[in-house]
């Protein structure tokens, strides 16, 4: 059946069984969201109060898997508000966010300008460009890990080459670097969701602009800034969102590679949860966290809502 | 016209060493990483722990005694089999509840349907460690903490809102026509929906399947968390079990790495317009 006489039949059928068939379709859609709506409830909606819930009580985590005792308190937020490591966690994670989610762009749309051009064996380029994209996350920090070791690594021994450092720098151990170390890594699992959707972007610009810019005789560069640039703005806008989005909620790097250390240096918010909650063991002040970070991310949304809308509806 | 205007504008000399230099970096800086995973798996420990580092393999240097060492000294069998079982049925739910709400989400215009879609879009934001503590608690309570289904919920709980959004987006592309048409001749609006909507999706569906897949097998966080470890893990985190204080043997670590990430890898390369079409169809 193709799709032009389905149109037609659709257009002749009478307005009273049209609204017969909306009916029988509506109870058809209640059913097929069943599935999903107890998904939610019981793996999405539950655990967030679950969170808040507990949060209101400021328990060890072995107190926290069974029934809590004593009156709720807004203790842990309290403690968390006033201590220091929170605020510094903020700022790692806002440093981490923005720099690891700008390197990862600035590399995406290079190298999606790279494999756009035309040169033999492209395809193959295309897919190694974007290789970082699938490996594990746990196994390219592990990778990132070695590169950067203090002992051995590989960028150590390329700076000894170059000249620019005398002696190795342990940088995961490194107060100042170890930062960066964790930045790199993770802008290298995330820079190919730029490149594929900013090179998917380019080839859904109109080859007629080019054309017309040609013969006015635009430079190269002209063409990137006056074309290219202004066609990819709606896609870099939801790229660039999604990627800090998940920058923010990322923990599998830095769990990894330095643990949050040295002396918290690498401790964003997201980690700093799971390191209140299953290294120290305060369930009550991690779940805290969690209400804040819930609420923090909450705004972050909102931030870049109305376009994620436009595009869902 | 388009290749037309293509070759109208041949590379100028600098610009062709531009491309060329930036491909080399590009290619290297995407490389390099696997390239030394895979050539330290290779070396025994006295040659990966040598300075400087040599570069370039060297025939004769290879061994595969990482590989071996970690087959028959750890439990990489049942790492695998945790791995493989814990992907594979997370993935098998999600294209179930996925398939079915992107569906109707795609067609619903009722008040309750927007809500719903408004709730997942909200959900596939969440920070995964905001759920972490919660599940940890919920999953000691009924006694599913250290089974694999514990990292399967987890999964799910990610993968679930992102496959929706995608499909959602694949049956957008379908006419409303062609069910209504199938209705009007007698057909029920369910067997409209699974035998003449649901195969048109096919690469929708492949695309969540593989999707759904690579997440789950590539997650850390909730394997570590919620499984003992020891035997009881998964590959992702049995490659982290070579790195300990008395010792850093990177050669293990990164022989289980490689088994970790080539079987991903290979389906990649072989599948990768699928990947590419599930990526730019959830944005556009």
């Amino acid at each position: 059946m193709s799709a032009g006489t389905a149109g037609l039949a659709g257009a002749v059928v009478p307005r009273r069984r049209s609204s017969l068939f909306a009916a029988g379709q509506e109870r058809l859609y209640v059913m097929l969201l069943l599935p999903v709506a107890v998904m939610l409830v019981a793996l999405i909606a539950w655990p967030i109060v679950l969170t808040v819930e507990l949060s209101l009580y400021d328990v060890r985590l072995f107190d926290a898997v069974r029934n809590r005792t004593g009156a709720m308190s807004l203790d842990a937020f309290a403690k968390i508000l006033s201590s220091p490591n929170f605020y510094s966690s903020l700022w790692h994670t806002a440093f981490y966010v923005v720099v690891s989610t700008a390197l990862a762009f600035v590399w995406g749309l290079a190298t999606a300008v790279l494999v756009n051009a035309r040169f033999p064996a492209r395809k193959a380029a295309r897919l190694l460009i974007v290789t970082p994209w699938i490996i594990p996350s746990a196994i390219a920090s592990l990778i990132w890990m070695f590169l950067f070791d203090g002992h051995v690594g590989l960028i150590n021994y390329f700076l000894m080459k170059l000249g620019l450092v005398d002696a190795p720098i342990t940088f995961l151990v490194n107060y100042n670097w170890a930062i960066w170390t964790v930045i790199i890594a993770s802008a290298w699992k995330s820079y190919p969701f730029f490149t594929i959707m900013l090179l998917s972007g380019m080839q859904s610009i109109s080859r007629t602009y080019y054309e017309a810019a040609v013969l006015d005789g635009a430079s190269r560069w002209r063409r990137f800034l006056d074309i290219t640039l202004p066609g990819l703005r709606n896609i870099i806008a939801v790229t660039a969102f999604l990627s800090a989005l998940s920058a923010f909620r990322e923990v599998e790097t830095i769990l990894i590679m330095t643990g949050g250390g040295p002396a918290r240096a690498t401790e964003t918010l997201s980690l700093m949860i799971y390191n209140e909650t299953f290294e120290a063991y305060r369930a009550g002040q991690g779940a805290a966290l969690g209400v804040i970070a819930f609420l923090l991310s909450f705004l972050l949304m909102t931030f870049g809502f109305r376009r994620m809308m436009k595009d869902f509806f | 016209m388009a290749a037309a205007a293509e070759t109208v504008e041949k590379l100028r000399p600098h610009e062709r060493a531009l491309l060329g230099a930036g491909l080399v970096a590009g290619l290297g800086i995407a490389v390099l990483p696997i390239y030394w995973m895979l050539l330290t798996s290779l070396r025994e420990s006295a040659s990966v722990m040598q300075w400087p580092p040599r570069l370039l393999p060297d025939i004769s240097g290879f061994s595969l005694w990482a590989y071996a060492e970690v087959i028959t000294k750890s439990p990489l069998a049942s790492w695998f089999t945790n791995s493989i079982l814990i992907a594979t049925i997370a993935t098998v739910a999600t294209i179930f509840i996925s398939a079915t709400a992107g569906y109707a989400l795609s067609r619903t215009r009722t008040r309750a349907g927007l809500t719903m879609g408004y709730a997942i879009l909200v959900s596939k934001m969440l920070p995964a460690t905001l759920l972490v503590l919660p599940f940890y608690i919920m999953f000691f309570r009924v006694g599913l903490l250290n089974t694999i289904y514990a990292p399967i919920l987890g999964n799910i709980s990610f993968t679930v809102p992102f496959a929706t959004w995608m499909m959602k987006s694949f049956f957008d592309g379908i006419p409303r026509e062609l069910e209504e048409a199938a209705v009007m001749d007698g057909a029920s609006p369910f067997r409209a929906f699974w035998e003449i909507i649901l195969p048109l999706t096919l690469p929708g569906l492949a695309a969540v399947t593989l999707y759904s897949f690579i997440l789950s097998w590539n997650d850390y966080v909730f394997a570590k968390t919620f499984l003992a470890g020891g035997e009881m893990t998964t590959l992702a985190v049995g490659a982290t079990h070579f790195l300990t204080e008395s010792e850093m043997a990177w050669n293990k670590v990164m022989a289980t790495a490689a088994m970790a990430s080539l079987p991903i890898m290979v389906i990649f390369f072989l599948l990768e317009r699928y990947f590419v079409a599930g990526t730019t169809q959830g944005v556009h």
